[in-house]
């Protein structure tokens, strides 16, 4: 059963991965077990396949996806539990900033590295954010700007949470296109990744 | 190696008209009746004076119908074999297969840097390197051995190739004997000479003398190949503006008329011997009297020659993937990347001189694994854009609808790795990712790769009682000498 569980998530057939953890669960096992035997072995295969350059990023996605499937269904009896996920990431695009192609694709890499994700969608301003922040207690704020004239909303969205008196508890993440780690280090970010798959690397680094 | 049916060529380049076609065809119909080719080979003028040719001393006239006729017998379909019998490259069925060139001077050594003669081990390392370049389908023995006895070269080079390759071997040799040896050689490989016929995983490569001429071993390779049932590519070398004129349309009715009757005389000595014809049209350049291998009218003579053979029903020997650069720079990248795509387009069937450089006097491995990543998306430009429902995508296109994305559809994973050319050399990393990764240009990526194969690429071996045949036999050819 957790065999083919793994499968599917390898597979990334979410609809099967979600239906065979229902009938585990049915079955007696272990919300736990079927977490560390069946989910996070299968995203830890598709993280090194990726690595390898044997899978590319859809297939990776799609693996994700079908490992979110089962979470969902494990969501429950985890939080009864007291399992929590690898960490929690609010993330969005900032205000005035259409372009979300770039964090949507951040954010699906998180969910299948385990992390939860909160996606705020694109154009999100400094006090949604602080919202965000203060009702889903993160431990990663993400922010992504694709323009020139965009990217000068990351420090508003930084002081925000200072003012709010969150900023020393939330790590804050930053990219897009023309960000720079200059730029992350100029407006007090923690940090900044060129891509999907090293804002992964980043987000655990940050825990 | 590609799949002898693989692509279909959806994208076509094309030089010339129907037309046109038409009078470059009749006008070297014309040349060789009027104008005649020089051979003094006297089977030759005996079979072509029996055939209906007028021989006028050592000119030969050949009336148009003596090229019609070798029209009629001549294969229209070629099949090469690998060494080890398995069919490979199935010419005129509109798949574009490519190889090395062969006969350069020098190498430009991938750990040195440094250019020096051939040897012998550099042919068979170059044999290793085409073997392990995926986009590369035949070989060629790609160096003049400097360390063998002249009159056996030709027959070290093709054994060292075939020691270290399987791909089908497309070969030269300088006498009608090393022709006869490197013969034998294949025969012993494939387990006899009718094996070798039935399956023939080797093609000579001959070549007329331009203007209009024959030097006596083309002739006598010529008839030999034909005779032994070794397909043949019949391939003139003119160069515009010294060897032929200087306009492109004059240098294909020369060049067409050689490779015609050479064709000829292969199909008269034996009916039915397969026969591709083409090669290498190129000019002279006016300012330093090189032959130039790349450049605006090399392409177009080389895809308006693969035009003319394809209109004949014959297949084409086609040229690209070679340059006048001295070393592996943005000119090797051009000129490699120009030529491979008109000449692919065109539906040429073998293309030859890949990694050539110095207008090819110099094999240039970093070269070839730089083609050969050139080849992989001219492959891909090759097969075009497939247009059916599924493709179209309108279902999934109303699905995600407004905003949202496409990146975690079936439909998304189904074709991206199909329709999307994935590249192995070039960069497409962000620049810090670039910069972890050491900061390497693709001169810097195709000299690591060329060294890695160079290290640990092995190629099927023969098995010890071919070799050692192999061995003995030259062994006896040499205490001959």
């Amino acid at each position: 059963m957790l065999d083919n569980i793994k499968q599917a998530v390898l597979d990334g057939e979410m609809e099967k991965a979600a239906e065979l953890t229902e009938a585990a669960i049915a079955q007696g096992l272990e919300a736990r077990q079927i977490l560390d035997t069946a989910l996070t072995p299968a995203m830890d295969i598709v993280g090194e396949e990726y690595e390898k350059g044997d899978r590319y990023v859809p297939e990776m996605l799609i693996s994700a996806e079908a490992m979110k499937g089962a979470v969902t269904v494990l969501k429950p009896l985890l939080v009864e539990a007291g399992v929590k996920a690898r960490g929690k990431v609010v993330i969005g695009t900032v205000e005035g900033d259409l372009h979300d192609i770039g964090k949507d694709l951040v954010a699906m890499m998180l969910e299948g590295a385990g992390f939860e994700v909160v996606n705020l969608g694109a154009e999100v301003t400094a006090e949604q954010f602080v919202e965000a922040a203060k009702e889903h207690g993160p431990d990663i704020l993400g922010m992504s700007a694709l323009l020139t004239t965009t990217m000068i909303h990351m420090p508003g969205v930084i002081s925000a949470l200072k003012d709010a008196g969150l900023r020393a508890q939330i790590k804050v993440m930053i990219g897009g296109a023309l960000v720079t780690q200059g730029y992350a280090n100029k407006i007090g970010a923690d940090g900044y990744a060129p891509d999907a798959a090293s804002a992964t690397k980043l987000a655990k680094s940050l825990l | 190696m590609k799949d002898q049916q693989r692509t279909v060529r959806r994208s076509r380049f094309e030089v010339l008209s129907k037309d046109d076609q038409e009078r470059i065809y009749s006008a070297a119909l014309e040349v060789l009746e009027k104008t005649g080719m020089r051979l003094h080979e006297p089977e030759a003028l005996s079979l072509l004076k029996t055939a209906g040719a007028t021989v006028e001393k050592d000119m030969v006239h050949f009336p148009a119908r003596l090229v019609e006729k070798a029209l009629e017998t001549a294969p229209k379909e070629v099949l090469l074999y690998t060494r080890d019998g398995q069919p490979a490259l199935l010419l005129n069925t509109g798949n574009s297969y490519f190889g090395n060139g062969s006969d350069c001077v020098y190498i430009l050594d991938s750990f040195t840097g440094k250019r020096r003669k051939f040897t012998k081990e550099d042919v068979g390392n170059a044999a290793r390197v085409v073997d392990a370049l995926e986009n590369l389908d035949f070989v060629m023995p790609a160096g003049i051995v400097s360390d063998k006895p002249v009159s056996v070269a030709d027959v070290h080079a093709f054994q060292v190739t075939t020691f270290n390759t399987v791909k089908p071997v497309c070969y030269t040799a300088m006498t009608r004997q090393e022709t006869e040896d490197i013969i034998d050689v294949a025969s012993i490989i494939a387990g006899g000479e009718d094996e070798l016929r039935k399956k023939p995983f080797l093609i000579q490569y001959i070549e007329t003398s331009s203007p209009l001429s024959y030097s006596a071993d083309a002739a006598e390779m010529l008839l030999l190949c034909a005779e032994r049932g070794v397909p043949i590519i019949c391939s003139p070398g003119p160069i515009g503006g010294a060897t032929a004129p200087a306009t492109l349309a004059g240098i294909l009715v020369l060049h067409f008329a050689e490779a015609l009757s050479m064709l000829v005389i292969s199909q008269l000595k034996n009916e039915g011997v397969p026969t591709v014809i083409g090669g290498c049209a190129s000019v002279m350049d006016m300012k330093t009297t090189v032959s130039a291998y790349a450049g605006p009218e090399f392409w177009l003579l080389n895809a308006a020659l693969t035009e003319l053979c394809h209109s004949l029903g014959l297949p084409m020997f086609g040229t690209a993937g070679c340059s006048d650069a001295k070393k592996v720079d943005g000119q090797v990248a051009i000129e490699s990347a120009l030529s491979a795509v008109t000449q692919s387009l065109c539906g040429a069937d073998l293309i030859h001189d890949v990694g050539y450089i110095d207008s090819g006097l110099t094999q240039c491995f970093d070269s070839l694994v730089i083609a050969n990543e050139i080849l992989g998306m001219v492959d891909r430009i090759r097969s075009g854009i497939e247009v059916d429902d599924e493709r179209l995508a309108v279902d999934l296109i109303d699905k995600v609808g407004a905003g949202g994305n496409y990146l975690v559809q079936p439909h998304t994973v189904k074709y991206f790795r199909s329709e999307f050319w994935m590249p192995e050399l070039l960069t497409r990393e962000s620049y810090e990712g670039w910069i972890e990764g050491g900061s390497k240009t693709l001169e810097n990526r195709a000299n690591e790769r060329a060294r890695s194969i160079l290290n640990d690429h092995k190629a099927p071996p023969l098995g010890e009682e071919i070799n050692e045949e192999i061995f003995h036999f030259l062994e006896c050819r040499e205490a001959t000498l």
